[in-house]
């Protein structure tokens, strides 16, 4: 009877390390907290990271479940939501520069021209070499590239609101929001300033 | 009778846990020496653990200073930026790995993580875009990624990093002074090099009057004419030898390529801006990186992967385009570039202050490295997306 007391004894304070030494290592490894015992924070709500072990055990900026670079491959759901949002965007806001999902050969091209517009005219305009048809051509490419961009930006603002009407979600806070305000303003801004050389041109 | 049976389970629980212990291997700890007690890293786009086209939180824990700080066994704290980062990951933009709303984040200049909250505690100062100027002297306000890692009125990264009284400093700087010219096609661009003498000076003067600073490691520049953004232009109607970019499928003038003489003048500019940082690494002890050597090796010959233990695994990678070492941009490293760029640090380290670092596993970083498992390539294909993305490289660097 004695004996199988202390067995007992034995058995529940052996369970109990057991169960402090796993706390241990999983507080080790899984990085839940970094070298300073702080809990490293996860940068987004919605866990757009790959799982598994990491490579730091120090809180080398790791966050939790953070093993594989990269995001995590979106679900098959999330990707027709994507083809849907893109479509829709196609749709509201066409010839837009910002516009993601368009993989065609067109676009390719016409986006290759675009890029070597603004690398090889840039280059001119900021050396002072550039002709006039240059300057205005690269001037106008930045300029619609900063008012599509302002357009986009609203575009989101309003579309996701939409959304979280509909399904409850928040898909942009408050301060994003407010980032967003903060940024069209800064792009108008640079947008007058190229409006400004191009009337300088003509 | 009770006294008894306690003890009796007392003993049985000590022989047992004590055959618990004896039986698990004791995991490896890293070094953790005064000398790496707190470690800070400056530098540019390669320190900031920008890759292809973007710097995004999932991917920052991976940059070269953070390996190095693991192995470190070092706290390290990045200025992280909300997925999908400023601007956007070229592979994640063709992969269609992004929820359509995520957009919205570049879209308004990029978004710190921590909402600024940890800005007293950086390790990584290390910024896209900066050269030797700007490290030294732009601050928070100039916007763009200074807003992104010194916060909105935050102090030069010099005066930041040298504020957190670190044991230990990286310092690899001078990137950016001859990199415009590969990007710009243009060797105008090139810091001269009696400013960046006037510039490198100061910011190591800085540095010798950090009494906590007990090492520092430094790194030299590439050639970055040797990186994968530029290939053979291959056109009858440009001197043979040209280099244009890795996205322009037909050059149509002169201006869109590198001639022989210009990358030659290119070559000269960095060579002298080696050597300045060379005789700054000799005449102060510090360990030194020769980037550039290292690179020239493995252009010539390709890197096999090493193990932790300085194996080779025979599994090569180049620096050609999709070759392993550089990201999609063919400016920056990948997963696995920045996993062979931390080793160099850590093996001039180890060389220089007698120190036993583990390398990284070159191999397992490869492994879990998505661009060399499964590789994209947007050469054929340029979105919006992907040539915005390269546009914001571009401009980034002038």
């Amino acid at each position: 009877m004695k004996y199988r007391r202390s067995l007992l004894y034995a058995v529940i304070i052996v369970l109990v390390l057991v169960i402090i030494v796993v706390l241990q290592v999983v507080n080790r490894d899984g990085t839940r907290k970094n070298g300073d015992g702080d809990v490293v924070e996860m940068g987004d709500d919605d866990q757009h990271f790959q799982g598994g072990d990491t490579i730091s055990r120090f809180g080398s900026g790791i966050m939790p479940g953070t093993t594989t670079p990269g995001p995590r491959e979106l679900t098959e759901e999330e990707r027709l939501e994507n083809e849907r949002e893109f479509e829709r965007m196609r749709q509201k806001l066409p010839d837009n520069m910002w516009l993601p999902g368009d993989v065609s050969r067109e676009e390719s091209r016409r986006q290759e021209k675009i890029l070597r517009d603004m690398i090889v005219l840039g280059n001119k305009v900021q050396k002072g070499d550039a002709t006039k048809e240059e300057s205005r051509r690269y001037y106008s490419l930045k300029l619609k590239s900063l008012e599509d961009k302002a357009e986009l930006i609203e575009y989101f603002q309003e579309r996701t609101a939409e959304k979280e009407k509909e399904d409850g979600r928040e898909y942009l806070t408050e301060d994003d929001i407010h980032q967003g305000e903060e940024a069209i303003e800064e792009i108008r801004n640079e947008a007058d300033q190229f409006k400004e050389k191009l009337e300088s041109i003509e | 009778m009770k006294k008894l049976s306690i003890c009796t389970a007392c003993i049985m629980t000590f022989a047992f846990s004590v055959s618990l212990f004896a039986f698990s291997p004791p995991p490896p700890e890293p070094e953790n020496t005064d000398i790496f007690d707190n470690y800070v890293a400056i530098g540019d786009s390669l320190t900031h653990g920008f890759q292809s086209g973007s710097v995004d939180e999932t991917r920052q824990p991976f940059s070269y200073p953070a390996r190095i700080a693991d192995k470190m066994a070092a706290r390290f704290v990045q200025p992280l930026l909300k997925f999908p980062g400023f601007l956007v990951n070229i592979e994640d933009v063709g992969k269609g790995n992004i929820p359509w709303y995520k957009y919205y984040y570049p879209l308004v200049g990029g978004k710190r993580a921590d909402g600024y909250k940890k800005q007293s505690q950086l390790n990584n100062f290390g910024i896209t875009g900066a050269d030797v100027t700007t490290v030294l002297e732009s601050k928070g306000s100039e916007g763009g990624f200074y807003k992104l890692v010194l916060g909105k009125d935050g102090a030069s990264a010099i005066d930041q990093a040298m504020r957190r009284d670190p044991t230990f400093m990286s310092m690899w700087v001078g990137n950016n002074d001859v990199l415009s010219c590969a990007l710009w096609t243009d060797p105008s661009h090139l810091t001269p090099i009696n400013e960046f003498r006037q510039k490198f000076a100061q910011l190591v003067d800085r540095v010798l009057s950090v009494s906590s600073l007990q090492g520092v490691a430094i790194a030299n520049v590439p050639d970055v004419c040797a990186i994968p953004y530029l290939e053979d232009a291959n056109d009858p109607d440009v001197p043979y030898g040209s280099m244009k970019a890795f996205w322009n499928s037909s050059v149509s003038d002169n201006d869109e390529v590198l001639d022989p003489s210009e990358i030659a003048t290119i070559r000269q500019g960095a060579r002298l801006i080696n050597e300045e940082i060379r005789n700054v690494a000799v005449a102060n002890g510090w360990a030194f990186i020769d980037a550039n050597a290292a690179f020239d090796e493995m252009v010539m010959y390709g890197h096999a992967l090493m193990r932790s233990g300085g194996n080779n695994t025979g599994r090569m990678v180049t620096t050609d385009y999709l070759g392993g070492v550089f990201s999609l941009d063919g400016v920056h490293p990948s997963v696995t570039g920045h996993a062979i760029a931390a080793n160099f640090f850590i093996e001039a380290i180890n060389y220089t202050y007698d120190m036993n670092l583990e390398l990284v596993d070159e191999y397992a970083a490869s492994e879990k490295d998505t661009l060399y498992k499964n590789p994209y390539d947007p050469r054929r294909l340029i979105n919006s997306w992907i040539g915005r993305a390269v546009q914001f490289v571009v401009e980034l660097f002038i």
